[in-house]
């Protein structure tokens, strides 16, 4: 498989009360492209910082970031915004739509920074909203009006409107309830299986259980490893006890 | 009371920039009040104290030595409220062509100034001892503003003799403070004055000191009594001034740059209401959750108020406090503006009691503005509040949908942010009118008053013609009119002559025409133009002192004949108090049968030259014509103080205005930033630059700036006149035919509109600071 993210010597440090905290520590780390990537962690041990290092989202302190061939850690702030509409998807564990936007709108305003035709951004989002199964009836819903886990799969749509390399979730599934956080599992393991490249940052095992590849940082280094078949056709509960397992020997 | 402080204290913090705009805004106004009130109140007793320190006359009388009776002297003496008095010689001879910057004329008296006075004796200032004394004049200090200096030359020609005089020095007079509807004072010295006595011969000077110097009126009308004479603004051979007439002219400018001034702060005032009530409602949803939080923990809806009244008025209170001292030295600058226009000193000083008052009346009516946009914290239940009554979460109206309609991206989203924050929008465009509304009045006076005067001449009551010609007593005026009306460069000649008269005993300057219709900026505002020899027009001001309206009938005296007249019409006129006639000449020849007509205005084509057309004929006609005037030139020198203030308003006004317009959009900008913080957040995580989203918060605020915008610009230009009409209706005007050209109104609206999206610009720069870091850190 090829690498769609390469980091060298990466670094991100955060200065407070005049004291420096380094969070990643000359991190080396390759994501594969079509991989679902779990990135998991105890709090502090800089999980976070390294989706939004190598998202895009943040400037690493020191190091590289090689998306896709281009280090996108010498890129201005309106350059890695341009990079971000074209390469990156993002789901956040707030799910952060816009209150003043219908559904439709909050999906169309990601959509139509590439493209002009209205049309055919509307089918593709209509495609969308139908594969993770929301109702036609939501469309023009204002997001106030929809329920925690209808609420996230419109985050979805909207990270996956401009068709990106990588989608990153943020502990996609943190506030909603287990049959909510369960069908948004659903939905982002299907994209997976359509060849959809995954990185996902959790605590939560059930979450972790739908990864192809699992990272384990402490103290912002990656302390171990952990390959998983496909979830699909794998034996569900020997997976979790592997993943236990897994997650046991990293002092989870 | 802690608890409210604790409060207000929290809501100063959250809104620096909001605080701080609105800290100017009622500072300007209590500067603007504090000055306004402080000269309105201050300038009469201002010219008062200046006419007491330098001993300055009650009463002036020029007349001819032939007109003066010596028991003239002995009523004067033994009248008991006169203080002091002289009676001289001075040089007096109508109007004299004076140069500066053109020739143009004036009245002007020259007094000896090795002559001892016990009236207005002139302290000599940076006189020059070098300049020879055969040809040394003296000058009021307001000469200065009309470019005069020590050594410059003082030039006229009186027949055909060419007069040379140096400027040899300044003096400060209380009095004929300014050249319009007065004349210049001037002092020469004791060679100079018998070298121009020689010349131009001498008149008598009567210069009165009473114990009460509104007396002076009074006294003047029981000295005229005794001689027969008329005198009045355009008479040639004598003058008459008193305390009111003198102190009207010169406080009458300042009065109305006061006045204006004042009008502007009244605006002002409105404008920061309407911002304090958005101010207020906007803080109220934005803490709308804290509020449960308080009202949850027991806080009553009265000490969350409380807590925003003390929140305004430690904005309010300071920014009236700062207002009030910054006016103290900015009273410099409008002490500076008035001596330059009187070239008396001003002592003026800041009223305090006034200043106060003003600024406890700006604060009070903040503070209740305060209060009524707090009723809402009244009547919410803790539940609501912390369930966050906003409006944006409860939007249900999804404006500009982006899969439908024309236009891009940004503009779509920048329109979308305007229908989300309306209110906001709708408070920018109210001010946006206000402050256009506002410019567009100031810049159609600058038009009509600086620019193009005619609007200006007609409010003063002037007919504007290019050339003015005084026939001599010998020739025929009527023979004379008609053959200048065949030169080609004459486009028409017209009839009008000054005189003297008075209505029901209210001495006028009378303007005597065989034909109205030929006037073309001297027109009635009301009713029309005599036309039949017992019909007289005045001024609606005067017709109302007289207690008078059209169709009634006015006692008119002149030549000892006294006869009624029908009124038939209303002129405006900002001159002399507004006490102007206007008769046909048959009507006035019922009183003076054997008048002879004596004046001749001529109409010049656009294309002919003043200066040819005045040669020509005085070569073509000789001792026929006694002298010919540049009318234009005449009336722009007599209304030029007007245009001085015009110009230091448009100035002031409009700077104010872009103050205001940019500290209220930048405000706005930056709490709608604040506000969509979030939003701008996620659109950045989603790839948005800052350029776009700036892109889209200008859009977001052009509908309201345009709509705002242009309802001032059409406002103002609609009514420029009934508003320009009503600031000088006391003044006797009643129609100002003031304008602005739409073209200049819509350019003025166009640069508001640049500004202001400058100004929202320059605000995004918020937007750079927000990054997707803090949206992901939450």
């Amino acid at each position: 498989m090829n690498a769609i993210i390469k980091t060298n010597k990466l670094c991100k440090t955060f200065t407070t009360g005049g004291k420096q905290l380094h969070v990643i520590k000359n991190l080396d780390l390759e994501i594969e492209k079509g991989a679902y990537t779990v990135i998991m962690g105890n709090s502090g041990s800089g999980k976070s910082t390294l989706l939004y290092a190598i998202s895009g989202m943040d400037k690493p302190t020191l190091g590289e970031v090689w998306f896709n061939g281009q280090d996108i850690a010498k890129l201005t702030n309106d350059e890695l915004a341009v990079f971000r509409r074209k390469n990156c998807g993002f789901v956040f564990q707030q799910i952060h739509l816009m209150d003043s936007m219908s559904i439709m709108d909050n999906v169309l305003t990601s959509g139509l920074l590439l493209s002009s035709d209205k049309k055919a951004l509307h089918k593709r989002a209509a495609d969308l909203f139908e594969r993770v199964k929301l109702d036609k009836e939501l469309w023009d819903k204002f997001p106030s009006q929809l329920s925690g886990g209808e609420a996230q799969r419109v985050g979805i749509v909207r990270a996956l409107i401009n068709e990106p390399a990588l989608l990153f979730a943020d502990e996609p599934t943190g506030q909603l309830n287990s049959a909510s956080g369960a069908a948004v599992l659903d939905v982002m393991g299907e994209l997976h299986a359509g060849g959809q490249s995954l990185v996902v940052v959790t605590h939560d095992i059930k979450t972790a259980a739908r990864g192809s590849k699992i990272l384990y940082l402490r103290d912002g280094a990656v302390d171990g490893m952990l390959d998983l078949p496909p979830y699909e056709n794998d034996d569900k509960t020997r997976r979790m006890e592997t993943l236990q397992k897994f997650l046991e020997r990293m002092g989870w | 009371m802690n608890k409210a402080i604790h409060i207000a204290k929290a809501n100063i913090r959250k809104q620096k920039g909001a605080v701080a705009s609105m800290f100017v805004i009622i500072m300007l106004i209590s500067i603007l009040c504090t000055l306004g009130m402080s000269v309105m109140l201050g300038v009469m007793d201002d010219y008062e104290a200046g006419n007491e320190r330098l001993n300055g006359l009650h009463s002036a009388l020029v007349l001819p030595k032939d007109i003066y009776e010596p028991s003239m002297e002995s009523t004067i003496k033994n009248d008991p409220h006169v203080t002091q008095y002289d009676i001289g010689e001075v040089v007096f001879n109508g109007r004299l062509p004076i140069n500066y910057g053109g020739e143009l004329e004036h009245r002007v008296i020259i007094l000896n100034a090795d002559e001892a006075l016990n009236v207005s004796d002139p302290a000599i200032s940076a006189a020059d001892s070098a300049i020879p004394l055969d040809s040394a004049i003296y000058m009021p200090e307001y000469a200065r503003r009309l470019g005069f200096e020590v050594g410059s030359s003082f030039d006229f020609t009186y027949r055909n003799n060419n007069i040379n005089l140096t400027v040899a020095g300044f003096f400060e007079s209380a009095e004929f403070t300014m050249p319009n509807g007065s004349a210049l004072k001037l002092f020469a010295s004791a060679e100079c004055f018998e070298m121009l006595k020689e010349i131009m011969g001498s008149s008598v000077w009567i210069a009165i000191r009473y114990d009460d110097p509104y007396y002076s009126s009074v006294f003047n009308e029981s000295l005229l009594s005794d001689i027969s004479i008329e005198i009045s603004f355009f008479t040639e051979d004598s003058y008459i001034e008193n305390f009111e007439g003198a102190a009207s002219n010169a406080i009458t400018p300042t009065m109305i740059l006061t006045a204006i001034l004042l009008i502007f702060a009244l605006v002002i005032i409105l404008i920061s209401l309407l911002v304090t009530r958005f101010r207020v409602t906007n803080s109220i949803e934005d803490s709308m959750h804290s509020i449960g939080v308080l009202k949850a923990s027991g806080y009553t809806s009265r000490q969350i108020i409380a807590g925003y009244l003390v929140e305004n008025a430690a904005i309010a209170i300071p920014a009236a406090l700062a207002g009030f001292l910054l006016s103290i030295p900015s009273l410099s600058v409008v002490r500076k503006a008035i001596e330059s226009m009187s070239g008396t000193k001003c002592t003026l000083g800041v009223n305090t009691i006034a200043g106060i008052i003003a600024s406890i009346i700006v604060v009070a009516l903040l503070l209740l503005m305060v209060m009524r946009s707090c009723r809402r914290i009244r009547k919410l239940m803790p539940v609501d509040a912390l369930r966050g009554e906003t409006a944006a979460s409860n939007r249900r109206r999804n404006s500009f949908p982006l899969q439908k309609g024309a236009g891009g991206v940004h503009a779509r989203l920048g329109l979308k942010g305007t229908s989300a924050y309306a209110k906001r929008y709708i408070m920018i465009s109210i001010i946006l009118a206000a402050a256009t509304f506002v410019v567009i009045i100031i810049a159609a006076l600058y038009q009509n008053f600086v620019l193009d005067q005619s609007a200006l001449m007609r409010m003063i009551g002037i007919e504007l013609a290019e050339a003015d010609v005084s026939v001599a007593q010998h020739a025929d005026a009527d023979a004379l009119a008609a053959e200048l009306a065949q030169l080609p460069e004459v486009r028409k000649t017209a009839m009008l002559d000054w005189c003297a008269f008075r209505m029901d005993d209210v001495r006028v300057t009378g303007f005597l025409s065989d034909d109205y219709s030929l006037m073309e900026t001297m027109l009635p505002h009301d009713g029309r133009a005599p036309k039949y020899d017992n019909e007289v027009a005045m001024p609606k001001l005067l017709a109302s002192r007289l207690g008078k309206t059209l169709g009634d009938t006015v006692s008119i005296k002149a030549n000892g004949q006294e006869l009624g007249f029908i009124i038939c019409g209303y002129y405006s006129c900002a001159n002399n108090g507004g006490e102007m006639g206007l008769l046909t000449l048959e009507g006035y020849k019922r009183l003076d049968p054997e008048y002879r007509r004596n004046n001749i205005h001529v109409y010049l084509h656009k294309d002919a030259e003043y200066e040819a057309f005045a040669d020509k004929i005085r070569a073509a006609y000789g001792d026929d014509i006694l002298k010919v005037t540049d009318f234009l030139a005449w009336a722009e020198a007599n209304i030029s103080v007007y245009g001085d203030i015009v110009k230091l308003l448009t100035q002031v006004i409009s700077l104010i205005s872009l103050l205001i317009i940019a500290l209220i959009i930048i405000m706005t900008a930056r709490q709608i930033v604040s506000k969509r913080r979030r939003d701008l957040g996620i659109m950045k995580a989603g790839g948005y630059t800052t350029a776009q989203l700036t892109k889209q918060l200008v859009i977001s605020f052009l509908p309201g700036s345009l709509i705002g915008i242009a309802a001032g610009a059409v406002c103002g230009t609609a009514m420029v006149n009934p508003a320009v009409t009503a600031m000088f209706t006391s003044t006797g005007v009643y129609n100002a035919n003031v304008h602005i050209y739409s073209l200049a109104a819509a350019a003025i609206g166009a640069i508001v509109l640049v500004f202001t999206l400058a100004a929202v610009y320059v605000s995004a720069s918020k937007i750079k600071r927000i990054t997707v870091y803090e949206l992901l850190a939450e």
